[in-house]
């Protein structure tokens, strides 16, 4: 049995980390509830912006490049998001599978394919791989503005219009729930109406504060006719990659709230085991304090017994 | 008419309002109630709007897209 000393020197180190997981516990959780609140903001925007986009789609006849549905297609691109830094359960190593998966899916077809990463996890894995990396972006804070993701953005689309690649798709981290991230894949260019309404949906969680007012997207039935100003053809141009710079945004806000709470419970966790892994050392420490009493106190009757029999 | 100003960082305004003022690619334009359905760019600075009890006033966009619906509801995507 390990000495009374280290036993407790143990237990004291022990203490000490799980008050820094539990500090990292509280601060995730009040990150999280910032992030989601965050996300939440931008809804009626979302919803607002994807009404508008069904409106002008339905009334162009020539669709602007970035809404082209490519036949054939060269080069596939995947962005994928991470966060900066770890510690947060299995959140990137999820979403670092899925990417694998896909790039595997891509080698077999004999397809090209290319990423770009956001976050210093996804950076790191892939450059270490040898993975091809178009562009890598990282330090994306917890309040992000659509400036600061604009670049991700402008990216994606001048790849797809200078025919650098024919589709694009992300792998990122849905928020479902506090307790429940999934790394999803979705594809996000050429813009499809079908994806736009993946994005408005996916600002909504499914549980908690945040859930309430079920909204429902019923296309409104435009039977009237618009008056365009300037035209239609031009409003679209400027339409469309706003509303990628919206997904972009949407996506890298969406992650963030999953590493705030995937961290959270990371965290929860490791606080829990900690406070086990004292209780089991506390015995253990007893324990050994008791032994040594008991072995102190016999040698002392031992000793006094030898003094008597003298 | 109803108006809906939403940016992505929130709700700017969302209410009832008698007169929209603003600036488009083309020119100023005001919206009263019965304008007919119109979709245009918007380029700022301002949107200037008089409410049910009369009072004015003034809300900073820097650009954004303007959709006016057949039934008076007014929606700015801005910026």
């Amino acid at each position: 049995m390990a000495s009374a000393k280290a036993v407790k020197q143990r237990i004291r180190s022990v203490k000490n980390t799980a008050q820094i997981t539990k500090a990292m516990e509280v601060v995730s959780a009040t990150k999280m509830r910032r992030s989601q609140e965050f996300a939440i903001k931008a809804r009626p925007y979302a919803i607002a912006s994807l009404n508008l986009l069904r409106n002008l789609v339905t009334k162009t006849k020539e669709l602007p490049g970035i809404l082209e549905r490519r036949e054939k297609k060269e080069c596939y691109g995947l962005l994928v998001i991470t966060s900066d830094k770890g510690l947060a359960g299995a959140l990137n190593a999820n979403v670092i599978r899925k990417a694998e998966a896909w790039i595997k899916m891509r080698r077999a077809n004999n397809e090209n394919s290319i990423l770009v990463t956001v976050g210093k996890r996804a950076k790191d894995y892939f450059e270490h791989k040898g993975v091809p990396i178009h562009k890598s972006f990282w330090g994306f804070g917890d309040m992000i503005s659509l400036s600061e993701t604009l670049p991700v953005a402008e990216v994606l689309m001048e790849g797809f219009l200078d025919h650098t690649w024919d589709e694009f798709s992300a792998v990122y981290t849905h928020f479902r729930t506090t307790l429940l991230q999934e790394a999803v894949l979705r594809k996000i260019l050429p813009i499809t109406q079908e994806g736009v309404e993946e994005i408005v949906k996916g600002v909504i969680p499914e549980y908690g504060k945040f859930s309430s007012k079920p909204y429902t997207l019923n296309p409104i039935p435009y039977h009237y006719e618009y008056t365009y100003e300037p035209s239609p053809e031009a409003l679209l141009t400027e339409l469309v990659p706003q509303l990628l710079r919206m997904h972009v945004h949407h996506m890298i806000l969406e992650s963030n709230a999953s590493e705030h709470s995937a961290r959270m419970v990371a965290m929860k966790n490791a606080s829990d085991n900690a406070k086990e892994l004292i209780t089991d050392l506390t015995l253990t420490y007893n324990k050994a304090r008791q032994a040594s009493i008991t072995r102190e106190l016999s040698e002392i009757t031992a000793g006094k017994e030898a003094l008597e029999s003298n | 008419m109803k108006l809906g100003i939403y940016t992505l960082q929130g709700t700017l305004f969302e209410g009832d309002i008698k007169q929209l003022t603003t600036t488009t690619t083309v020119g100023e334009v005001t919206i009263l109630n019965h304008h007919i359905p119109l979709v245009s760019r918007l380029v700022g600075p301002i949107v200037r709007l008089v409410d049910t009890s009369e009072k004015e006033s003034i809300i900073k966009i820097t650009s954004g897209f303007l959709e006016v619906h057949e039934q008076g509801e007014v929606v700015i995507l801005a910026e």
